[in-house]
């Protein structure tokens, strides 16, 4: 059998796999961590791995669809796509080192003490998990932590999760994921207060995590009649729940509803707490992700919308794309010179690009006339760009880069003019415009402007919101009674389901064009 | 004068300028060029020449194949109720998104490609049960049925292609009707087609014409 020889982390791993499985699949069955959010059907492209020796079966059509030329020449694959045909020696190129819990906001030691009552806020994305540490007494908060949704490698989107889970075992292993994050995060909870004092776990989240979550009703959810409906996620089971977080009996664990079809209580309490519904001005929320949502509150009436926003916005499917995270180019320009000034998260070096990067060099590929509003490159028989960072970093961007990236734009682009349009707000009654989501945090908004991403607001209108579901959902734990307003809110919402809006797929064309959004 | 048209007007369709490439058009049919000659002359081989650039170098950027089809489409259903005589079809396609779907898009653009390709098509809509796609190629005496899914789970679905395999062989219709499907599901997992059981599949609507309209001159054999 192969042996593979792997340098990760600064370690070498040697590890066997047989000729029939993948280096994905001989990776993942030793517990290596390397991302991956297709299952291995190659359209992802993250499970970029580079061969140092051996032998190995031949590049792919997906490959060559999905690797920039150097790439390609510096001996990257795809782990999904590549055989053994001898003994490898080989890199991982994305780990998922997220796979931990990483510090999201710092201790406040003030805070800890034993006769307070605490709470934990979770908000359980499809890509991360967020989560505090509530001090209900004080009504403050303690600490925050972030972690990479474990359930990634079930599938990017919510589809593909749902999906998988058509089999129990899938199902059942999603939850066991969920679980096992929360335990981990809980043991550390443990040092800094007496678990009795815990009183409460709240989960926020979209229908269908909650769903998968509370192990009922997520099939319905692959059935379209459905998703204008109330679905019920309650965790029954709590005592179950709690054995198996390692909590005490003292800690109620609920999820808070979503509020209807694919519209869930993340944006819910995101809706709490950026107050969009205060008083009668005209505000808009706009939360990126792998569905964006958005919400347009006209003065008494909630108008709501869902579209596939792309796990495009997250790096899936880009050729030199990755998910926020170590080693992720986030903001990035042209300075004079030939080099280019860019900001990585973390201290790694730089890995790829995530949405935000994205979405610069795009508007900068425009704005120099290397690419065309149509998303063509205006050099016809050019396949790739090249952007030499410096001297030894080079990025390339595929026509197919582009291509992935429009659809996901239009979708949501035109789903903001369709609100607009519907509701009959004008643009420019707008106060505040709310961007969150983890995509929306770093993004260079002149530049989401100028390719149509963001409606042409005034700057100062626009705000970049940060962790909008993990605050709602403290406010939430403080004032339960916020809960009973939900009814109210569900009467004054509208939800607009754009499969059904007359000449969304006209708009959505239009949208398709790297411009302002137009109105 | 035939030739400067076609020059002008793949130049327009290319770059995705529709209001151009309809004005050339139109200052074509007042300069007296007939409208079979707009069709067989200027846009099918435009088409053809797009099938041929998209299967040398496969990139395929949406705004442009969108654009591409609906200018044919719609320049051929214009010309199409000028013509003298009514227009040779190649046969009728029954097309329509699978059950639990809602995508149109991707189907637009497959049937204006058809229709620019005299291909006749039969647009039952979105959501369609499988049951319809075959009694509507039964009423339309249609020799392919084509089939849109947009995602995963509608493209694998039992009641979805599965479905409509399991009607034809059941009513003994392998022969006479195939089945061929499309959608991003397909593009990510080019063996997916097999699995569900249709007879093709194709990446885009510009070679799913190429494909149906192949599929059709051989059953017509
Ligand atoms: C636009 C869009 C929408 C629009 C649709 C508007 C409309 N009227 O069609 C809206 C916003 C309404 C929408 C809704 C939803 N969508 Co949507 N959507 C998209 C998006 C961004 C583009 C799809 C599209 O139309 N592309 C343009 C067309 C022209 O390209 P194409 O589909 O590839 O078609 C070409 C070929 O495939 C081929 N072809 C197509 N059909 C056929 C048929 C035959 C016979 C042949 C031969 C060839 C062929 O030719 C076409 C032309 O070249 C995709 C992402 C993507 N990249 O595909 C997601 C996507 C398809 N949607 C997705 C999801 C999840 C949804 C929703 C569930 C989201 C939600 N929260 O509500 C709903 C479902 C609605 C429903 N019941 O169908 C997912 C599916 C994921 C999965 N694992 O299956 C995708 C892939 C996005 C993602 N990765 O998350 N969506
Ligand atoms: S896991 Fe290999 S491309 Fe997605």
């Amino acid at each position: 059998m192969p042996t593979l020889v792997l340098s990760t982390a600064g370690k070498t791993l040697h590890l066997t796999c047989t000729a029939q499985q993948s280096v994905l699949e001989a990776l993942t069955t030793a517990q290596i961590k390397i991302s991956s959010a297709c299952a291995g059907h190659g359209f992802c492209g993250l499970c970029k791995i580079t061969l140092k020796a051996g032998v190995v079966s031949q590049l792919t059509a997906i490959e060559q669809d999905k690797l920039s030329q150097s790439q390609i020449a510096q001996g990257t694959r795809l782990a999904c796509q590549v055989y053994p045909g001898s003994d490898l020696t080989l890199t991982i190129e994305n780990t998922l080192n997220t796979l931990s819990w990483k510090r999201l906001s710092s201790l406040d030691k003030i805070l800890l003490n034993e006769q307070d009552s605490y709470a934990i806020a979770l908000d359980l994305g499809t890509t991360q998990l967020r989560l505090s540490l509530w001090n209900l007494t004080q009504q403050r908060r303690v600490m925050a932590w972030l972690i990479f949704n474990p359930q990634y490698q079930f599938g990017a989107d919510i589809l593909n999760r749902l999906t998988a889970a058509q089999s129990l075992d899938n199902a059942t292993e999603m939850l066991l994921l969920i679980q096992q994050a929360i335990k981990k995060i809980i043991r550390v909870i443990a040092k800094l207060i007496p678990l009795a004092q815990l009183k409460k776990l709240y989960v926020v989240g979209n229908t269908a995590m909650l769903a998968l979550l509370a192990q009922k009703n997520y099939l319905s959810l692959l059935n379209p009649t459905y998703w204008s409906q109330y679905l019920d996620c309650t965790i029954t089971n709590v005592s179950a729940w709690q054995t198996a977080l390692g909590l005490t009996a003292t800690t109620d664990i609920a999820t808070v509803p979503p509020l209807a079809g694919f519209i869930g209580s993340d944006l819910l309490a995101g809706l709490f707490s950026t107050g969009l519904m205060r008083d009668t001005r005209c505000r808009l929320l706009i939360d990126f992700g792998t569905n964006s949502e958005m919400a347009l509150w006209d003065g008494s009436k909630l108008w709501i919308s869902s579209v596939p926003g792309g796990p495009a916005f997250e790096g899936c499917g880009i050729s030199c794309g990755m998910p926020v995270g170590e080693g992720a180019i986030y903001q990035i320009a042209a300075p004079s010179s030939s080099n280019w000034d860019y900001k990585v998260i973390g201290h790694s070096k730089p890995l790829g690009l995530c949405g935000s990067g994205l979405v610069d060099v795009i508007a900068h590929l425009i704005s120099t006339r290397q690419l065309q509003r149509n998303g063509r490159f205006t050099t016809k028989e050019a396949k790739e760009i090249s952007l030499p960072l410096s001297a030894t970093v080079a990025l390339a961007i595929k026509k197919q880069d582009i291509d992935i990236f429009q659809q996901a734009k239009a979708a949501t682009g035109a789903a903001i003019v369709q609100l607009f349009k519907q509701s009959g707000v004008p643009l420019a009654a707008i106060e505040t415009l709310f961007v969150c989501g983890a995509f929306g945090q770093f993004l260079t908004i002149e530049n989401a402007q100028a390719i149509g991403l963001l409606p042409p607001l005034a700057a100062e209108k626009i705000q970049l919101y940060q962790n909008s579901a993990l605050k709602g959902c403290e406010l939430l734990l403080s004032r339960p009674q916020s809960l009973g307003s939900l009814s109210e809110i569900r009467a004054k919402t509208t939800l607009l389901n754009m499969s059904y809006v007359l000449n969304f797929d006209e708009c959505f064309v239009e949208n398709l064009y790297l411009q302002p959004m137009q109105f | 004068m035939l030739t400067k048209i076609i020059t002008a007007y793949n130049e327009a369709v290319f770059d995705t300028d529709r209001d151009q490439a309809l004005e050339i058009i139109h200052q074509a049919v007042a300069e007296g060029i007939t409208p079979e000659d707009i069709v067989f002359k200027v846009v099918i081989p435009a088409m053809e020449l797009m099938i041929k650039s998209i299967s040398e170098d496969f990139d395929a950027n949406l705004a442009q194949h969108f654009m591409a089809s609906q200018i044919a489409s719609q320049v051929t259903d214009e010309m199409v109720a000028k013509f003298q005589t009514s227009p040779h079809v190649v046969g009728t396609v029954i097309l329509g998104t699978s059950h639990g779907d809602m995508h149109t898009l991707g189907k637009r653009i497959v049937s204006g490609c058809l229709r620019s390709l005299m291909i006749e098509v039969v647009d039952l809509g979105v959501n369609i049960p499988a049951e319809q796609f075959v009694e509507a190629a039964l009423t339309h005496n249609a020799s392919v049925i084509a089939i849109s899914s947009m995602m995963m789970h509608t493209a694998r679905s039992e009641l979805g292609c599965l479905k409509v395999r399991e009607i034809l062989k059941n009513k003994n219709l392998e022969d006479k009707i195939k089945i061929v499907v499309g959608g991003a599901p397909y593009r990510w997992d080019p063996h997916l087609y097999q699995a569900v059981q249709a007879d093709a599949w194709a990446e885009d609507g510009i070679t799913a014409g190429k494909v149906i309209k192949e599929l059709i001159m051989e059953m017509q054999k």
